[in-house]
């Protein structure tokens, strides 16, 4: 049995999945061309520490999914090793089931037709607690993610972001130290994601301490949430690290310029940008983005243009994208959707 | 789980007394036309029943039994893979012959059910008796029968794993296990190419010591030659059936068609 050091909770090496691309029995017996195995995970080894939001960032299709699976003993690699909070998680499946829940993307998973509190009392009975105990953990739960007084109510007529509540409270009902969130505001509006940003961020970490496997494609999201993140391109991890680091290697900071019109020309020559292209004015302003060396040349660069007699009417960072971060490791923006999901 | 999918289910209340009502009117032809055959049934019956009618509700009863083994396992299997409820049931530390136990609590409570209305409204309108008294006998020889039964439910869950069909299978069974398990009529009856097959289907014995016993009050020594065979089938056929669903399940793992797709 591999061992983890102290301050990993979760280790993977070398994970290696494929999956046939025709799942069909009569075209593999027939030999249909496409339907040999296709490589999902390729090698990936990645390292959680306790208490940390880590994030597995990605395009659709990357593999982010087939690896929580994985963790989540669902899924068999074809090759490598899983270590959760000490325990091989290949060889003892049933043991690492009791370290860590899962928060899923959808929430079909959930009993529609059933109130929140016999959801989640569901969840407390699979994992062994029963009677007082299961009820006050329950009930718990719930208070947590703020649908305690909701409980009654039948899960069908939640709105999308109380579902999502409900899947968590679900995970936290045994409070596992582990905790695996697929996408978790994927089919929130954006006031909601941002309260549960802050929840998982002030609550789930911050308060009780749970290490947190995050799997998103949202950059924004990795940023505001994760301690650190992997990014994962078509089954590989090609850099793995905090996301303020990612956003340096990808060359310097960008940033958007509102000037005025008439300066154009100047402004660009500022900025290092083309200046024998014209942008389209809108009430006398353009609206320009380039790629600053460091963040903490900003005010700098405000100083030149505005001495240089730039009108500037707003300077501020563009948010790191996916887009950019694959374009920065030279990976392709847009991904093979084709290979199959698990 | 039982609890949780209970309470799901009942949230259907049309639909639960629908189906309630549905036995009550498909007794009413039955009854009709059991009394038309009385005469001519009565001869090959008379070691079992009476009476054709309830010769008839406990062959039904014991359908229903078999319906739900063979069907429930695959059915739950399938509807959850879709919804992703058994990727997360199976990311718990549960196992799952507990897992499909719970699942089955609610289905083979739901049959009793309908056993029951048949069995009552039979002993309303039958001339013949209904031992109430050797109920707990009879519920015992149907469980051992859905026991038996309850092995295809397995292997046809596994298949739905693997390769997310039934190939058929629940309908096969039950349809062979109506044509020769003397579920609507006595196996003498049967083609003699078909008749010696009636012996091999765990449906004979079973429906033979029901009968017995419900109707004609036997005393459960004049029927342990039927009971010790349906242990053998419940025993074997659970075993077979968990050890091929248990691989499938460990095949689905690697395969990754425990999601999906």
């Amino acid at each position: 049995m591999m061992s983890a050091p102290a301050g990993d909770a979760i280790r993977l090496h070398d994970v290696t999945k494929s999956f046939r691309a025709d799942r069909s029995l009569l075209r593999r017996m027939r030999g249909v061309p496409g339907t040999a195995p296709r490589a999902v995970l390729d090698g990936v080894s990645i390292s959680v520490r306790r208490g940390e939001i880590f994030g597995l960032v990605g395009a659709n299709g990357a593999g982010k999914t087939t690896l929580l699976k994985i963790l989540s003993t669902v899924l068999l690699p074809d090759r490598g090793s899983v270590c959760i909070d000490g325990i091989d998680g290949l060889a003892d499946p049933a043991r690492v089931r009791t370290r860590l829940a899962v928060v899923p993307a959808d929430e079909r998973a959930l009993f529609w037709r059933v109130n929140a509190t016999e959801n989640v009392r569901l969840f407390a009975s699979l994992y062994g607690l029963v009677g007082q105990e299961r009820d006050v953990a329950v009930q718990r739960a719930l208070q947590l993610v703020g649908l305690g007084d909701v409980g009654r109510q039948q899960v069908g007529s939640f709105s999308s972001g109380m579902r999502q509540r409900t899947l968590i409270a679900r995970a936290l009902v045994t409070q596992p130290p582990i905790l695996i969130m697929d996408e978790p505001t994927r089919s929130l509006d954006p006031v909601t994601a941002r309260e549960l940003r802050r929840f998982i961020r002030d609550v789930l970490c911050t308060q009780l301490g749970t290490t947190i496997l995050l799997a998103t494609h949202s950059t924004e999201e990795a940023m505001q949430l994760c301690d650190r993140a992997a990014l994962l391109v078509r089954g590989r991890v090609v850099a793995t690290d905090s996301l303020t680091t990612l956003q340096h290697s990808i060359g310097g900071a960008r940033v958007r310029v509102r000037v005025d019109a008439f300066h154009e020309a100047r402004a660009r020559a500022l900025l290092h940008l083309p200046v024998d292209v014209r942008t389209p004015a809108v009430d006398g302003m353009i609206t320009l983005q380039a790629t600053l060396p460091d963040i903490a040349h900003a005010p700098v660069m405000v100083e030149a243009l505005v001495r240089a007699g730039v009108r500037v009417a707003e300077f501020g960072p563009v948010p790191l994208t996916l887009a950019d971060l694959l374009d920065a490791v030279g990976a392709p923006s847009q991904v093979d959707d084709t290979v199959p999901h698990a | 789980m039982a609890r949780a999918y209970s309470l799901s289910m009942l949230t259907y209340r049309t639909r639960t007394l629908v189906s309630l009502l549905s036995v009550l009117l498909a007794v009413i032809p039955v009854y009709f036309v059991a009394g038309a055959l009385q005469p001519l049934a009565a001869g090959a019956i008379a070691t079992e029943s009476t009476e054709y009618f309830t010769y008839l509700i406990v062959g039904s009863v014991a359908a229903f039994v078999i319906t739900e083994a063979v069907s429930a396992v695959p059915s739950l299997i399938n509807s959850y893979i879709t919804s992703g409820t058994l990727e997360q049931l199976l990311t718990t530390p549960i196992r799952w012959p507990a897992l499909l136990s719970g699942l089955s609590v609610y289905g083979f409570g739901w049959v009793a059910m309908r056993a029951l209305v048949l069995l009552v409204t039979a002993w309303i309108w039958a001339t013949s008796m209904i031992a109430w008294s050797r109920m707990l006998e009879f519920t015992m020889v149907m469980a051992l029968l859905g026991t038996a039964f309850m092995g295809v439910g397995l292997i046809t869950g596994a298949l739905v794993l693997l390769v997310r069909s039934t190939l058929f299978i629940p309908q096969a069974v039950g349809t062979l296990s109506a044509l020769l398990g003397t579920v609507y009529f006595p196996s003498s009856v049967l083609p003699p190419a078909f008749a010696p097959f009636a012996a091999f289907v765990p449906t004979t014995d079973a429906l033979r010591a029901a009968r017995q016993i419900l109707l004609r009050n036997a005393p459960l020594s004049a029927v342990m030659p039927e009971l010790l065979s349906l242990v053998a089938w419940a025993s074997g056929g659970l075993l077979v059936g968990s050890l091929i669903f248990h691989v499938a399940l460990q095949h689905a793992r690697r395969a990754g068609t425990l999601t999906q797709y």
